[in-house]
């Protein structure tokens, strides 16, 4: 029976309007309707798949447990008079350099560097108001619903042209969560956020004028090409309209007034002495963060020196261990390498980046079984690691486990498309479960992705044993 | 279908925010009664909703 072209055109319109038609809901910040095709309940558990994700891409949570009640007590403070207050909370600090603040649903995060700058509380209250107005403003569920719809239009449109590609990338990495981290507001949503931001740090007690001075400081260090402030910036609109969007909205309510603001309404006492130690600690990772750098060069001599250079300020931060032991697993010294994982888990047990090098030392020393555990570890841990998942996978293709190699594969040929190693092992795994016409297709892609050697003469022969059985 | 499904993701795009220009208004909010600011350091009661063993701690090694 021919098919009719226009089928699946027909299809995501009436999809998108019964979508459109069920999925308006009141929006509490505004109080219009608007689009959002995500429940509550949706956008939590998004929320909580995206958490250790979220953790690991900014290299572990920064612990300080004192600390974090005193911040944590002021996110709450402020999300008590959010438009969303049932909504649960979590606040996580992430130990990293890189300056940036964000929210998914029912968490939000800031990290080291941005906190070691900010200078009284007060200015830590406009960015986390900020974050907690996006989450109560919907944003983040109205930008997934446009995903959605997105995604429905090109799933339909690829089904229709016989793409299993999209079905083959949706396997596992938590794709939903990663598409999450990935989401960035309109100018529109972020100028939304500032002036609602602005409002719940005043009726939360401290003074909104430390918004607009948060602003000035983020433009002065943006002045000193501060580099680490590039995702911020770039996510962020510029500060003239930020500072005038949030004058106005403090002019419209009058949150400057004694109604709102509580004693200075800045507590920068307060903050100095509650941050003193997280700013310390900040200061050690200068070396440590040209280490990162140097590696990503391939110059581990350099990694390892910067690491040292850190580790000789504090030994207690698993980052610097961990810098050091990919230094030495970059030049081979293997046992060091897996001391230096070792000494990271010893300082907090939950660092699976450390996992992942443990992995790659016992692959590279032939122990398979010990390194598909570390990748495991990892993989569980950190479920967006693509190196975690591969090492997993090629672990037990060696294992000879291809059965159980086939997920993790998979879920890394969806996010490497044109590594021909990767496509490589993914065909011979489907060639010995009985999965003939992945096997072929799988083949042909490592094929195209430039595969080489013994592994392309061997590729080439199964495409054509296997062509007949596919095409039949 | 190559050609149209461009087409599709924009027309998406744009019906998705129809309608959906971002109002100014926010609506006004009755905060629930909370400890003086002044005092915030002798009510600190956040507390770390998994006590610091997040969803992703496993068995030890």
């Amino acid at each position: 029976m021919r098919r009719c072209a226009y089928r699946p055109v027909v299809l995501v319109f009436c999809a998108i309007t019964c979508a459109a038609a069920a999925g308006c809901r009141l929006n509490p910040v505004t109080g219009s309707r608007e689009l959002a095709l995500v429940s509550q309940q949706q956008e939590i558990a998004l929320g909580h798949q995206t958490h250790p994700n979220v953790i690991f891409m900014y290299d572990g949570e920064y612990h300080d447990p004192e600390l974090n009640r005193y911040l944590g007590t002021i996110v709450m403070r402020l999300h008590a008079c959010s438009h969303r207050r049932e909504m649960p909370m979590e606040f996580t600090m992430l130990n990293t350099s890189v300056v940036n603040a964000f929210a998914t649903p029912a968490h939000v995060y800031a990290t080291r560097g941005f906190l070691a700058r900010l200078q009284n509380e007060a200015q830590f209250a406009a960015v986390m108001g900020h974050e907690l107005a996006h989450v109560a403003a919907g944003h983040t569920a109205k930008q997934l619903s446009t995903n959605l719809l997105t995604g429905l239009v090109l799933g339909v449109a690829g089904s229709a042209a016989g793409d299993s590609t999209g079905s083959r990338v949706a396997v596992g990495l938590g794709e939903a969560s990663i598409t999450l981290l990935g989401l960035s507001y309109s100018r529109e949503q972020e100028r939304q956020a500032d002036r609602v931001g602005a409002y719940y740090m005043a009726l939360a007690g401290w003074d909104p004028q430390q918004a607009i001075e948060m602003q000035r400081l983020l433009a002065s260090m943006s002045q000193r090409r501060d580099t680490v402030l590039d995702r911020y910036l770039s996510t962020h609109p510029r500060t003239d309209n930020r500072v005038m969007e949030i004058q106005n909205v403090v002019q419209e309510k009058d949150l400057r007034s004694n109604r709102y603001v509580q004693g200075d309404g800045t507590y920068a006492e307060r903050w100095d002495r509650r941050l003193g130690e997280l700013r310390s600690i900040d200061r050690t990772f200068g070396p440590h963060d040209r280490g990162m750098e140097l590696l990503d060069k391939s110059d581990y001599a350099g990694a390892l020196s910067a690491a040292n250079e850190s580790l000789d300020m504090r030994a207690d931060q698993p980052p610097f261990h961990r810098l050091k032991g990919d230094a030495l697993l970059g030049l081979g010294r293997l046992a060091e390498a897996q001391a230096a994982y070792l000494e990271a888990l010893a300082q907090d047990r939950r660092y699976v980046p450390a996992n992942t090098g443990l992995g790659f030392v016992f692959v590279k020393q032939g122990k398979f079984a010990e390194a598909e555990k570390e990748f495991a570890i990892a993989a569980h841990g950190f479920p967006g690691s693509v190196a975690a998942h591969y090492g997993l996978g090629m672990t037990r293709y060696e294992l000879g486990r291809y059965a159980e190699a086939v997920a993790p594969l998979e879920a890394v040929a969806g996010a490497r498309p044109n590594d021909p190693d990767v496509h490589y092992r993914l065909a011979v795994c489907y060639d010995r479960t009985g999965r003939p016409a992945d096997a072929y297709q799988s083949y042909q892609r490592a094929l195209q992705s430039g595969l080489t050697g013994e592994r392309k003469n061997h590729a080439q022969r199964r495409v054509r044993e296997l062509e007949p059985l596919v095409s039949a | 279908m190559a050609r149209v499904v461009p087409i599709l993701v924009l027309a998406v795009m744009f019906c998705t925010q129809v309608g959906c220009t971002i109002s100014r208004e926010i609506v006004d909010v009755a905060p629930p009664v909370q400890p003086r600011l002044e005092n915030l350091e002798q009510n600190l009661t956040y507390t770390d909703p998994d006590e610091g063993r997040p969803d992703y701690i496993f068995a030890s090694r």
